[in-house]
């Protein structure tokens, strides 16, 4: 069991009092975000993974502090992927107004367990991820991974919990993909597995025990006959799910550019003929996005529902999708602003 | 005194279990050879072929004229052809039909039959399943369509089936459910109130009825595929002798059982979206053009 502590530096200078992790797990801090005066809110974070992974901020302020920078941490695995009996169980830690960007370096290769020597009934143990993130008020997390990419016959389950109090801020990206082209590289080929995320509302005065309710659980189950079959022919699916007043602007910027999206089955009166007028930026910019939509095969919906706004999306390939999620986040710009480039890593 | 949960589930269990002892004791009765009586009903039906009759409570909500507005914008078809007729070489409608129908089959089955389940066993968690049900369900237009027929399955218990149906722990855990609705929230609502979904009211509602688990989660979703099929009819997928051709099918009989099967021990934690593409066309049902269905 590996254990590592970063010592706390004066106030508002985010670090990390926890950082422990082990084998095959690999939690790297990597250099910060400055903000600038005007951007909002606080001091650091703390992760800690089980076979112990855990990160945990280190001030806790009596008055809320705006934090002057935004730690980057990455999460890696050995190899870029986990084998099957692998277990990952990752806690993070936020105090209040602190804010923590996550990544990776590459999407996380699932790897398909290994044939039995002998004719055995058992099934091959699965490879499981978790991640319990408690977010404090005021505080902040944008976690924004690489795909996982589960290989043809793999097993893999997911399960992120996210608990934030009133106040706190979290943005979370998750998709998988398929690896390569062709029927090899379609999620459809993984054997069995699923992933839930779910978002908690935590409320209610410290000394008296806090209550949990759970807003949200997205949750897919992919398991059984004709998985393959289920995928309509993409090769990447995702959801982005949002809370909190640091996202607030971006989620409202998802749902109004879906219920502006062309109609379906509508048909294009202008047909060509038209006088070309000029587009101002934001309308060449939408031409530009809808076109990719259009050739990437790329399908998305974006709603507000219960407290939370939640995205999903599917595209052909892997790079369809990474490009429509950066040409959207760079266009909003809060994630850029509010927690640096390295926010930014997963779409470039 | 006031007697603790435990005492209470215990007594609601015991409640229901001697109702269905009673229920079968007067099965006995009616099926046993011993107890044939040469008394004639008026149609001249002995009462010892009551056995042979078909379950009444259920041929009544498996009715397609039950009204609980079930065409819930069309499970996601019509938005699935929308989505399907702009490729070139694609198969026709038709052809595309029995894949939609399985994978619409699929995504219910994984996303509500758990909660079914538990629903139907323990009705006193009514409110605790709704509550649930409605945090895994975040797509809008689906949320709409099950909130639409669970309630009106309530109202169509509220008056009409609840007199007949007698006491049980679901008729009770029906009846507070209804005094305890409140109008309808706003999506965006943080405070969270009962909905009202589908499937749990189903469940607790065929239970009062005295239908069987399996015969009501094996209902539950052929009436699905009834509203799938009937929305394809409408939408000129195909005619009126293909579509009950299809619900006559072997192979549909086949995809109930299996999905059945494949959910049956699930806990509701392990409830999920099956078919992640359902949740892009159903909740995309709203950029479509031109609509059929608008509920």
């Amino acid at each position: 069991m590996a254990k590592s502590t970063l010592p706390s530096l004066p106030p508002a200078l985010p670090t990390f009092s926890t950082l422990t992790y082990t084998y095959p797990l690999k939690l790297l801090p990597s250099t910060p975000h400055i903000l600038t005066p005007h951007a909002q809110t606080s001091d650091e974070p703390h992760v800690s993974s089980n076979r112990s992974n855990t990160v945990t901020p280190a001030h806790t302020s009596p008055t809320p502090i705006q934090p002057t920078s935004v730690p980057l941490l990455f999460l890696l695995t050995y190899g870029g992927g986990l084998v099957s009996g692998d277990h990952i169980a990752l806690t993070i830690h936020l105090d209040p107004s602190t804010r923590l960007t996550t990544t990776t370096q590459g999407s996380t290769k699932i790897f398909k367990p290994p044939a039995s020597p002998t004719i055995s009934s058992s099934t091959p143990p699965t490879t499981r991820q978790d991640l319990t993130v408690h977010i404090a008020p005021r505080a902040a997390r944008w976690l924004a991974p690489d795909p996982v990419q589960p290989f043809a016959g793999s097993l893999y389950a997911q399960t992120q919990r996210f608990e934030v109090e009133r106040e706190g801020s979290l943005g979370v990206v998750d998709w998988v993909c398929g690896r390569g082209g062709g029927r090899e590289g379609r999620v459809g080929g993984l054997r069995g597995g699923g992933g839930r995320n779910e978002v908690w509302d935590v409320f209610g005065k410290d000394g008296e025990g806090k209550e949990k309710r759970m807003l949200v659980r997205d949750a897919v189950v992919l398991e059984g006959r004709g998985i393959r079959g289920r995928m309509d022919g993409k090769g990447v699916f995702g959801t982005v799910i949002l809370r909190g007043p640091l996202f607030k602007g971006l989620a409202d910027f998802f749902v109004e550019e879906f219920k502006a999206l062309p109609r379906i089955g509508g048909r294009n009166w202008g047909s060509g003929n038209e006088v070309v007028k000029e587009l101002t930026k934001k309308e060449e910019w939408k031409k530009r996005r809808l076109e990719r939509e259009k050739e990437d095969g790329l399908l998305w919906t974006a709603c507000h529902v219960r407290g939370c706004a939640i995205v999903k999306f599917a595209a052909s390939e892997v790079e369809g999708a990474r490009w429509w999620l950066g040409c959207m986040l760079r266009e909003e710009g809060s994630v850029g602003r509010e927690f640096g480039d390295g926010g930014l890593m997963f779409v470039r | 005194m006031i007697p603790s949960i435990d005492e209470q589930t215990l007594k609601d269990e015991i409640a229901r279990l001697e109702t269905q002892l009673s229920a079968a004791r007067a099965q006995l009765v009616t099926t046993s050879k011993a107890n044939v009586s040469d008394h004639l009903t008026p149609n001249g039906l002995s009462a010892s072929s009551n056995a042979h009759l078909p379950n009444h409570p259920l041929l009544l909500l498996s009715d397609s004229a039950l009204p609980l507005g079930s065409f819930a914008f069309s499970s996601g078809l019509e938005s699935y052809l929308a989505h399907h007729s702009t490729t070139k070489g694609n198969p026709s409608a038709s052809e595309n039909f029995p894949q939609f129908l399985a994978l619409a089959l699929t995504s219910l089955a994984t996303t509500t039959l758990p909660y079914l389940i538990v629903a139907y066993k323990s009705p006193e968690k009514l409110r605790d399943l709704d509550a649930e049900l409605d945090a895994c369900t975040l797509c809008p237009v689906a949320r709409r369509a099950s909130v639409a027929q669970g309630r009106a399955l309530l109202t169509l218990w509220e008056r009409a089936l609840k007199d007949d149906a007698g006491e049980s722990p679901a008729a009770k855990a029906l009846e507070q459910f209804s005094k305890a609705m409140k109008p309808p929230q706003s999506q965006d609502d943080e405070e969270i109130e009962l909905s009202g979904h589908f499937a749990p009211i189903w469940a607790a509602a065929t239970s009062a009825m005295g239908i069987g688990l399996h015969e009501s989660a094996y209902t539950f979703l052929f009436n699905h595929a009834k509203a799938v099929v009937s929305a394809a009819v409408r939408a000129s997928v195909m005619g009126p002798y293909k579509a009950q051709g299809v619900l006559a099918s072997g192979l549909l009989r086949g995809e109930i059982q299996s999905a059945m099967e494949a959910n049956w021990e699930k806990v509701v934690e392990e409830a999920g979206q099956g078919v992640m593409m359902l949740d892009l066309w159903v909740g995309r049902h709203e950029l479509l053009y031109s609509r059929i269905f608008n509920s």
